[in-house]
């Protein structure tokens, strides 16, 4: 009887690596760990690694990309706010000269060579400080417009 | 075939080999990096950071604008603005490759600067190739000059902006506004005695920069507003200035004087309606000399004679010096003495040229004895021995009373740095010929703001006004943020004391011999004055001749001071100060809205001089010219061909039946 069986065992041995009476599905895994063990990396794996090295890279690319147009939209607005405070300066400069040919002085010279005025006499001044004004001056507007 | 199998079999394997090998170095070299990588981002990582942290950041100060000076009318008097100053890095210019090319450049930055800045090549040769890092070569010049200097892109060269007070209207009030530091610092006038609320408070801003001070796109940022100055309004109408400045000028040409200062006062509030000292400077550029001929002699003073003659220059002598008033004080000893009721307007003197005062004969100016006469008539004199009675009468404590209640012990307090204040002879050693010559204005000096203050307040029915030059202060929005009413000090006389004293002055104007202060139409009251000017050890022939004047008499609104330094001539104040105050009264009273006071011969005479326009629309020229000629009327054709046949008169103006002064000009617009 042992002879028999050692002769099943050998066989059995020999084509699936197990002794009769283990299942096949155990069989199986025993014989997947085992081939496992030997090799780690399946199709699936390299798979899983190569999108995570493409999603890695993008972000890292994306990060440089939007860290640069950062940077060149903050040169711009560097840029327009001093365009803007050379453009307020030129404007308070040029009000100045304004104010400088608006001067009593100027007028007074261009009223008198430019344009032939001349001071009124003591006679020409009418005073207008007696005159009577209407009490409600919106009233009487509002009665003119009406009319 | 197993030979060729082992064959390639030895070939893999040596690949296998080599490729392990090449995937050793670089794996070796990558963990040196990231070794490396490591060793800066960890253990060196904190320093690093601080130091970046140190490097990029920047705190800076926000520079507050400084406040505008106004006039009443809220017309800008100072304003501050942009100025660029140029800058040299030597140490640049220095480091190029060859001495050739060194010279090259240097020259290049030389003749440029030199060309636009029009200082010479030496001037800058020496600014350029100095020891230092970085040097000025100028401020102060305008956006033009800068962008001139930015298009020829020189090297080592740079621009700055600076702020910078710029004064519109130039030579004007220049005296009264003052000027600033380099720095942006009232260095005298308003511009001192308002700074800290001109100047406003600087706000700061805390970022991460570049080399360049652009901010980080990364960095933080904290930022706090500047606050700026605020805005001083001034008491002063430009337009009354502007009258004033004119007739001290003119004054000064006709008297050939050393200065001519004036004094406008609202006589009812005591604010100053104009203040004008000739010769003025250019507060724009107030270190330069008002002209050519004393810049030549600024040129070659020394350092210290330098500072003396701008802080001689800058003085205002309004407010800051003293002189004798003569004969003007005469008004405070009437009204003293009428107060007192030690005289009355209508007591008569008689003074026979002079008066003996302790064994001390003091003479009248007048070397013909004035006989009799009146107070009025007295005041209209000027007539020393009458006022050396009346101030024996007053006596020495009442007096100097009275000089209290006028405000000669003290300043003013009017807002305008070191106000200067009268000089009196000691109380306590003063004698009766000190009384006495005091009493006619001698012996004893006061500022011209201490004078006009007090005469307003004769004006103002007793009541004296505390002088000011600022109104209000407003926000950079042109809100109001502070008023500074008119303050009273004291009621010193009665209003009947005023009114007569009133009287007084306007007989002096009107009868009493200063007629050449007189405006028709407006009652004018006022009084001279000729005084020599002390020197060492007694007096010199110089005088300060004034004249102080209020106008109406009736209720007087405003008062003017003009002091005449040194004219050349006749000294008289009835002659140098009063007709140029009437120059002034005459512009500025229409223009205050003060009306004419025709007395009943002015209105006759007025009337006499005044004709009717004809009506001369559709007659020919020559008719129409000689109706206008009977009518004692120029004429001015102003369209149409008046040496034409067909020429018929279409309008005129003024129109017909209008009452206007002989001899003035009517324009005729006719057909062709």
């Amino acid at each position: 009887m042992q002879e028999a069986q050692w002769y099943d065992f050998e066989e059995a041995y020999r084509q699936h690596g197990h002794a009769p009476g283990q299942s096949s599905k155990s069989a199986a895994s025993s014989e997947l760990r085992h081939s496992r063990s030997k090799t780690s990396f399946t199709a699936r794996d390299k798979k899983i690694a190569l999108m995570l090295v493409v999603v890695i890279g993008l972000a890292g690319i994306l990060s440089i990309v939007s860290a640069a147009f950062s940077a060149t939209l903050k040169y711009q607005v560097n840029t327009l706010v001093r365009e803007n405070q050379m453009l307020e300066n030129e404007i308070a400069d040029t009000d100045i000269k304004l104010q400088t040919a608006n001067s009593i002085t100027n007028l007074e010279k261009k009223a008198k060579k430019k344009l032939g005025m001349k001071y009124p006499s003591s006679s020409q001044i009418v005073y207008v400080n007696d005159i009577e004004t209407p009490g409600d001056l919106a009233s009487v507007v509002s009665d003119q417009a009406d009319n | 075939m197993n030979k060729d199998r082992a064959k390639v079999n030895q070939i893999t394997i040596k690949n296998r080999k080599r490729l392990l090998g090449a995937f050793a170095f670089i794996l070796f070299i990558m963990s040196v990096l990231c070794f490396r990588c490591g060793w800066w981002q960890i253990v060196k990582g904190e320093e690093l950071a601080d130091t970046a942290a140190a490097q990029q950041t920047r705190d800076s100060l926000v520079e507050a604008k400084r406040g505008v000076i106004y006039d009443r009318n809220k017309m800008e008097l100072a304003v501050s603005g942009t100025a660029y100053s140029v800058w040299v890095r030597p140490a640049d210019l220095k480091t190029a490759d060859s001495a050739n090319k060194k010279e090259d450049l240097t020259s290049e930055v030389i003749s440029g600067l030199s060309g636009i800045l029009e200082m010479d090549d030496d001037e800058v040769r020496e600014s350029v190739t100095a020891d230092q890092n970085l040097i000025k070569i100028e401020s102060g010049l305008s956006k033009e000059t800068a962008d001139r200097i930015r298009e020829l892109e020189l090297t080592a060269v740079e621009l700055s902006e600076d702020s910078k007070r710029f004064y519109p209207l130039g030579l004007f009030a220049s005296h009264l506004i003052g000027s600033v530091s380099d720095d942006n610092t009232g260095l005298a006038g308003i511009e001192a005695y308002y700074n800290r609320y001109l100047t406003g408070v600087s706000g700061r801003r805390i970022q991460n920069t570049d080399v360049s001070g652009n901010g980080l796109s990364y960095g933080f940022e904290e930022y706090y507003a500047a606050e700026d100055g605020l805005g001083v309004v001034l008491t002063i109408d430009e337009v009354v200035q502007n009258y004033v400045e004119k007739a001290i000028a003119s004054c000064q040409k006709k008297t050939q004087a050393d200065r001519v200062m004036c004094l406008v006062m609202d006589t009812e509030t005591a604010e100053i309606l104009a203040m004008a000292v000739t010769p003025e400077y250019d507060p724009n550029n107030p270190r330069e000399a008002p002209t050519e001929a004393e810049q030549k002699k600024l040129d070659s003073m020394s350092d210290k004679k330098k500072v003396d003659y701008w802080n001689k220059m800058w003085r205002n002598p309004l407010l800051q010096d003293t002189y004798e008033p003569g004969s003007t004080f005469k008004l405070m000893t009437t009204t003293i003495a009428l107060e007192e009721g030690l005289t009355s307007p209508s007591e008569t003197f008689y003074d026979n040229g002079s008066i003996d005062v302790s064994g001390e004969t003091l003479k009248c100016w007048s070397d013909v004895p004035h006989g009799k006469q009146t107070l009025e008539e007295a005041v209209g004199n000027s007539c020393n021995p009458v006022f050396v009675t009346l101030g024996l009468r007053i006596g020495k404590e009442r007096f100097y009373n009275y000089m209290e209640l006028f405000g000669y012990d003290s300043i003013t307090g009017i807002d305008y740095p070191s106000e200067a204040t009268a000089i009196l002879q000691n109380e306590d050693t003063a004698g009766p010929v000190d009384l006495a010559t005091m009493a006619y204005g001698h012996g004893i000096a006061v500022t011209p703001i201490q004078l006009a203050t007090a005469v307003s307040a004769i004006g103002n029915g007793g009541v004296m006004m505390k002088p000011h030059l600022v109104k209000e202060l407003v926000d950079s929005d042109g809100k109001t943020v502070r008023t500074f009413e008119p303050e009273e000090v004291r009621q010193i006389i009665s209003k009947q004391t005023s009114d007569e004293v009133c009287d007084i002055m306007e007989y002096v104007v009107s009868e009493g011999g200063v007629e050449t202060a007189y405006v028709e139409g407006y009652r004018v009251g006022g009084k001279t004055g000729t005084a020599n000017k002390p020197k060492a050890g007694g007096y010199s022939e110089d005088t300060y001749s004034s004249f102080i004047g209020m106008a109406p008499m009736n209720d007087p609104k405003v008062t003017v001071l003009v002091i005449v330094d040194s004219p050349v001539g006749i000294k008289y104040g009835s002659q140098t100060a009063a007709p140029c105050a009437q120059t002034i009264f005459k512009n500025i009273l229409p223009y205050l809205g003060i009306e004419t006071q025709y007395s009943d011969d002015e209105t006759e005479k007025i009337e006499k001089n005044k004709t009717t326009v004809p009506d001369i629309t559709g007659l020919s020229y020559k008719k129409a010219v000689s109706a206008l000629e009977k009518a004692e009327l120029k004429y001015k054709v102003q369209s149409g061909d008046s040496s034409g046949d067909s020429f018929k008169v279409k309008d005129q103006y003024p129109k017909a039946g209008t009452k206007v002064d002989k001899k003035s000009t009517v324009y005729i617009y006719g057909s062709k």
